[in-house]
């Protein structure tokens, strides 16, 4: 008799955000973030304990972590397959900010400097790797290009206590 | 005995013995199910090397194109470039990594398969690994030596091969 089989369930991206700002302890900035990814923990941004002044540009930080995070994956998933021993590696990347045809603020570019050492012998092959991977770009890059489409929609929760 | 979890490309039942540029080579099937032509020289790289007159043409191994997936794009190295046995010719895109296309002998780029440069069409690698789907043409500078280092004989290929596919399989 088989084993029956174990049943794989299709990864779907997905995260939920929940606002914190009433519970104790935490302000009304304050959001809860629950990944649907087993190597995401979950994230509290704690914007409450900032000053005013100091709580913008946290999307800007998540879309140069997007940006980076994708890139570097590929880059070292190709490393690696071509057996190229990395001494170092890390990244550094900023999302600058401009402004749209309407004059609103918008990400214009997101700049990333890759900073790599791989022994001399091998500092060709890494750099036809790279070269291809920049020219190509990674899933993100490609596709925050080519314009992603958001849509949000809404849904009204029942007020406890209100009268509709 | 362990199941080989070499991935089956989608592509390893198309265009079998197809090789329009030099007409139809004998084809030794390696463990029954990897194409690897008679009078082709092939590296440790997964590449293998066809002596045309004064040139050689050079290509990934059917087994190659199999454990690669398929193949997005290939980027070569600017012709004219001389490139030694076992350096980078190119590079190669597939869905989940770019590795390198190392060179299976010593010599200078003249040619390379423009087709296999966008993304519609760079799968003729994995359709047709040694005809229509080859990479690079060099002009070789130390042929005599640099054959000596890649095989030729059907034996040899398949003890190799074993070695190989435990060498995948571990990685996997």
């Amino acid at each position: 008799m088989s084993e029956p089989k174990e049943e794989v369930k299709k990864y779907v991206p997905k995260v939920e955000v929940q606002w914190l700002g009433k519970i104790l302890s935490y302000g009304d900035e304050d959001l809860f973030f629950k990944f649907n990814h087993k190597a995401l923990p979950p994230m509290v941004m704690h914007k409450s304990v900032l000053p005013y002044r100091e709580r913008a540009g946290t999307s800007r930080e998540l879309i140069a972590a997007v940006a980076s995070e994708c890139m570097v994956e590929w880059m070292l998933m190709s490393l690696k397959r071509a057996k190229i021993p990395i001494k170092e590696f890390s990244t550094v990347t900023e999302a600058k900010m401009g402004n749209d045809e309407d004059g609103r603020a918008v990400v214009a570019s997101c700049d990333t400097v890759v900073n790599l050492k791989v022994p001399d012998d091998r500092l060709d092959e890494a750099r036809a790797i790279l070269e291809h991977l920049l020219e190509v770009g990674c899933l993100m890059s490609r596709s925050v290009e080519r314009g992603i489409k958001f849509s949000y929609k809404y849904n009204w929760l029942h007020a406890e206590g209100s009268d509709s | 005995m362990r199941k080989v979890a070499i991935p089956k490309s989608r592509f390893a039942h198309i265009g079998r013995n197809r090789t329009a540029h030099m007409g139809e080579p004998r084809m030794a099937k390696i463990l029954g199910k990897y194409d690897f032509p008679e009078q082709y020289h092939y590296s440790e790289d997964h590449m293998w090397a066809k002596i045309e007159d004064r040139k050689v043409r050079i290509g990934l191994t059917d087994f190659g194109q199999q454990i690669a997936g398929k193949i997005l794009m290939v980027r070569p190295r600017p012709l004219g470039k001389m490139v030694a046995q076992g350096r980078i010719l190119g590079t190669m895109e597939t869905g989940k990594w770019v590795g390198p296309l190392r060179s299976p002998v010593s010599g200078t780029i003249v040619g390379f398969n423009e087709a296999l440069r966008a993304v519609k069409t760079a799968d003729l690698v994995n359709k047709d690994p040694y005809g229509a789907g080859w990479m690079f043409i060099t002009e070789p500078t130390n042929l005599e030596d640099d054959l000596r280092n890649l095989m030729s004989d059907s034996g040899k290929i398949e003890e190799w091969l074993k070695e190989e596919i435990e060498r995948v399989e571990a990685e996997q």
